[in-house]
């Protein structure tokens, strides 16, 4: 063995100097712009599912809130003096499609661009731009234009045709066998709270990618539906429905504004689960996941510090605290989860009993509008009456168990929301016995007239073949025209739907349909 | 046998294109630059002069406290003791020899054949005298780990080589499977160790088949699959996966009668005994995307960077110098800068390879947290650091990290976690010696 002269060949000359770094030396390839790109991409189904339902209403949406999302970063980027790259890390476009995808469809474009700067300068800018932000952007975009246009917000149109209707969590609170139509997004609604299959998709890519953690939309969507299940709303339909889907995977799930742990992330989960669904049985608003979530944002900072990790190598005193806590942790799992099985068990074997007792209240309260009647017995129809009449719908008999007078509860949409009439008819369901106003939300001194009785008996021994016309045969009320209206329609159209429903010839007055006890 | 669960962990490519290079012997340079730093405390204290001879094998430093002699690589002149580059990034105190090119061996003690055959304190005097440091990298004197706090029933052996592109540790474990039984047994039994766990990353299976085949018949030797993970070498993390043990805040493995050697350092603790062998050459994997082929070699201890490239081959786009590993090796700014014992590779890296220094916002994912494998936030301490806040910074544990970089390989936000975290440490520990000096002198006056 010699030695090589190769080195000494090489200290000769001009040294290279090369470049020093500190480790590590490599990088997994994540970047803002890179995970930016991924949300965008997982929203691609739920964006061209919203276009093709509600075709240029959406599109107009999606590209407005986008360039105000992006005009406004621009804009703020400039006043605070950042370099205007920094619009390339995507973030500004991923806030302005998740704002349109909280959308009703054929917003005003004012609107959606006025959305999308308030959500990238209020939401984000102000706080300090990227990673600053206490709350979702888009989130606080969405509650701004709800509380400043509440009128707009709310006015939501059918797929594929674009008439006015009224959105799912308003009108009904279950899905009934409409199932499928929910899943693939054929309703009323937001953007992106339509169709659950496009939203799944995008959601399980991101789970793929490992961008989100499975902890929030998991923990958000199982409480829904245990909640839900306890309390005797249709879990499936509370999931599906009002944009739980969009909030469980793309809101909640906002890296910046919910906890770093991931234990953290299960107890904001549980919270945003538990606040919605609050929020929707208890709360005058339908749609409770923005105002969950939001809420949940400003319990981050606590959670976090109340979920910081306890480095591995503690001592061994800590280690017996850690597993005492953990034990705690397990224990209360396990409560929480047997009562919780419990409760739906129990539920489960009592909700026919529970329906039946209402059913014969319900019946009861309709023996106002008939002081006469002996019994009254539900007729299930469910197939048969529109989606604005609620099943069942209740025959009234007296002593001599003959058929005196039909009775019913319908929900047509009034101004600001459905009213909710009982309505009774004579036995031959010729004519309107009695109407009653039970709920509603129009405008108080105007529209509220409609509940006045004096107003309401007009309607007593009116044909139902009538014309039910404001003006012609039916009272008005000036200043709230459209409530008025609601009643004479929804009351003209419910009775003879139900007089149709229930097969009786109007010559001999026989009923064919089987009464039943209900379900 | 049982594996437990280690928080956090990474996979990363691996690029372990050299696995199947067998080690090849480099033949020394002209001149060999042996740093008198090659273990954890002071600089050794040079014990040869400009112009001397010195033969292969002679001690040329000796340690000053803590530490372990250095020996000459080859035979040859003293050209110098001055200040040279380290892998650190510092200079340090260095003996220049020019190469004779005959390899003249100074004496050598006498191989001991059976090591149980003398006594464990024979042992521990060899180890030291043969300058066997951890191999792995962090260069802490072997003789003191044979003599623990208290007793050890498990000797663990870390094949595990989980940094990327590293393959040395394989090749040794391919190729020196007797010396390594050797150098184990002999360790056991200076330890006094109840059974020996040999620990391998899962991806290589054929260094686990290897040393299983070997194994046979040895009842308390066990051969231990371990996931390829990072950072699963560490020590921590290791006895933890093995035996579910935990170390307390920064405590020895010997608390929990668990010792850690790298394949490396049992290698040459078998050479130091029975060949009586000092630590002159160490395996060392030369990669990266700047080097026309990915190699292993036997290299003389002082070889500096630029001979190892001049055998594999450069590209001409290599823009960066990396001794160690991709994870937590050092950037160095030469190719001057030698090899020392704790060097386990060599990685030229090319222009478009070169990982530029980002100061992103953290975007908090919570990723870096969810890597950590000691538990750390490492996007607190960054925090911590970026404001100067030592104290805070200490009270959430910045002395705990390993250093391993999960955080800031992991980080989309791509700030410097680590980095900062090292600032933190290092203005700690400065804190702290602070403190000392004050509290000497304060005593002095008293
Ligand atoms: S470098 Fe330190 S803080 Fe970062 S992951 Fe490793 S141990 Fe944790
Ligand atoms: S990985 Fe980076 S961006 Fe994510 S929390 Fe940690 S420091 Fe922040």
């Amino acid at each position: 063995m010699a030695a090589s002269t190769g080195s000494l060949s090489n200290t000769e000359g001009e040294k290279k100097r090369y470049l020093l770094r500190p480790a590590p030396h490599i990088h997994s390839g994540q970047s803002v712009s890179a995970v930016m790109g991924s949300v965008l991409i997982s929203l691609v189904p739920a964006t061209i599912a919203s276009v093709i339902l509600f075709r240029w209403g959406a599109a107009q949406v999606i590209i407005a809130c986008l360039v105000g999302a992006v005009a406004g970063e621009a804009l703020c980027l400039r006043f605070r003096g950042r370099p205007p790259s920094q619009i390339k890390d995507l973030s500004a476009a991923v806030t302005g499609l998740l704002l349109a995808l909280t959308m009703p469809p054929a917003t005003p474009i004012w609107v959606c661009l006025l959305g999308g700067l308030v959500a990238v300068a209020l939401g984000k800018q102000v706080f300090g731009g990227l990673g600053a932000n206490p709350f979702n952007p888009a989130l606080v975009a969405r509650v701004f234009l709800v509380i400043s246009f509440p009128e707009i917000m709310t006015r939501w149109i059918a797929p594929f045709d674009g008439t006015a209707t009224a959105t799912p969590l308003a009108v009904s609170s279950s899905l009934g066998q409409a199932g499928w139509r929910y899943f693939l997004g054929i309703h009323a609604g937001c953007l992106g709270e339509t169709s659950v299959l496009a939203l799944l998709i995008g959601g399980v890519y991101l789970l793929a990618r490992r961008i989100i953690d499975w902890r929030i939309p998991a923990s958000i969507l199982g409480t829904v539906a245990v909640v839900s299940a306890v309390f005797g709303a249709d879990p499936l339909f509370q999931l599906w429905s009002g944009g739980l889907m969009l909030g469980a995977f793309f809101m909640a799930t906002d890296w910046v504004t919910s906890p770093y742990s991931r234990l953290g992330r299960l107890y904001f989960g549980i919270g945003v689960g538990l606040l919605t669904m609050i929020i929707r049985l208890w709360g005058g608003y339908p749609e409770g996941v923005s105002f969950a979530i939001l809420f949940m944002n400003a319990l981050t900072p606590l959670i976090n510090l109340m979920t910081r990790p306890k480095p591995q190598m503690e001592s061994v005193r800590q280690v017996k605290e850690r597993a005492s806590l953990t034990r705690i942790l397990v224990t209360m799992g396990v409560v929480s989860a047997v009562s919780g099985i419990i409760l739906a068990i129990f539920y489960g074997a009592m909700s026919p009993r529970i329906e039946k007792r209402r059913q014969q209240e319900m019946g009861e309260g309709f023996r106002v509008m008939f002081p006469d009647a002996a019994s009254s017995e539900p007729v299930d129809l469910e197939e048969r009456l529109p989606n604005r009449v609620n099943n069942p719908v209740f025959l009234v008999k007296d002593k001599e168990g003959e058929r005196m007078g039909i009775a019913y509860v319908t929900t047509p949409a009034g101004f600001q929301g459905d009213i909710t009439l009982a309505v009774g008819l004579d036995g031959d369901g010729k004519h309107v016995v009695a109407v009653q106003v039970l709920a509603h939300t129009e405008t108080a001194g105007l529209g509220s007239k409609i509940t006045e009785p004096d107003y309401l008996r007009q309607y007593e021994r009116k044909p139902i073949s009538d014309e039910f016309v404001l003006g012609k045969d039916v009272d008005g009320i000036s200043g709230a025209t459209v409530s008025a209206t609601a009643v004479a329609d929804g009351v003209r159209d419910s009775a003879r739907a139900v007089v149709e429903a229930l097969d009786i010839n109007p010559a001999d007055g026989v009923s064919e349909a089987t009464p039943s006890n209900g379900r | 046998m049982r594996l437990y669960k280690v928080r956090g962990g990474i996979a990363i490519p691996d690029h372990k294109e050299g696995a199947h290079s067998p080690l090849e012997e480099l033949t020394p340079p002209a001149v060999l630059t042996v740093s008198l730093l090659q273990h954890r405390g002071a600089s050794a204290r040079p014990v040869v002069k400009r112009g001397e001879l010195v033969r292969r094998g002679q001690c040329i430093g000796e340690p000053v406290g803590l530490g372990a002699p250095i020996h000459s690589p080859v035979s040859g002149k003293v050209i110098e003791v001055a200040s040279r580059l380290h892998p650190s990034g510092f200079y340090c105190e260095s003996v220049v020899i020019e190469n004779d090119g005959e390899y003249v061996d100074a004496d050598r003690p006498e191989g001991i054949a059976d090591p149980t055959s003398v006594k464990p304190e024979v042992i521990r005097r060899r180890v030291h005298e043969a300058g066997v440091v951890g191999l792995g990298g962090a260069m802490f004197p072997t003789s003191v780990k044979l003599a623990p706090e208290g007793p050890v029933d498990t000797l663990i052996i870390n094949g595990s080589e989980c940094e990327p592109y590293l393959t040395c540790d394989h090749r040794v474990m391919l190729e020196c499977t007797e010396d390594l039984i050797y150098g184990w047994q002999a360790l056991r039994y200076a330890l006094g160790a109840k059974r020996v766990l040999i620990a391998v990353e899962a991806n290589k299976p054929d260094a686990i088949a290897k040393l299983k085949q070997a194994t046979t018949g040895m009842s308390d030797v066990e051969v231990v699959t371990v996931p390829a993970v990072y950072p699963q070498g560490a020590e921590d993390v290791l006895i933890r996966r093995v035996t579910g043990r935990r170390l307390r805040a920064r405590g020895l493995p010997a608390e929990v009668g668990c010792m850690v050697h790298n394949v490396a350092t049992v290698l040459a603790v078998a050479r130091a005994l029975r060949d009586g062998e000092p630590l002159i050459k160490r395996a060392v994997t030369v990669a990266g995307s700047g080097v026309q082929r990915a190699a292993n070699f036997w290299v003389a201890i002082g070889t500096p960077a630029g001979h190892l490239l001049d055998h594999v081959g450069r590209r001409d786009d290599i823009r960066q110098l990396i001794f160690g590993g991709p994870m937590m090796g050092q950037s160095v700014s030469s190719e001057d800068v030698p090899v020392i014992k704790g060097t386990n590779g060599l990685l030229a890296i090319a222009e478009d390879d070169v990982l530029e220094f980002t100061t992103g916002v953290c975007l908090r994912c919570g990723w870096c947290l969810d890597v950590c494998p000691v538990g750390l936030e490492p996007y607190h301490l960054a925090r911590l650091a970026e404001a100067g806040e030592w104290h805070e910074a200490e009270a959430a544990g910045a002395m705990l990290c390993y250093e391993c970089g999960s955080c800031s390989y992991r980080c989309p936000g791509r700030r410097p976690l680590l980095p900062l975290i090292k600032l933190a440490k290092g203005e700690i520990l400065r804190e702290q010696a602070a403190a000392r000096t004050r509290s000497q002198t304060s005593g002095g006056v008293a």
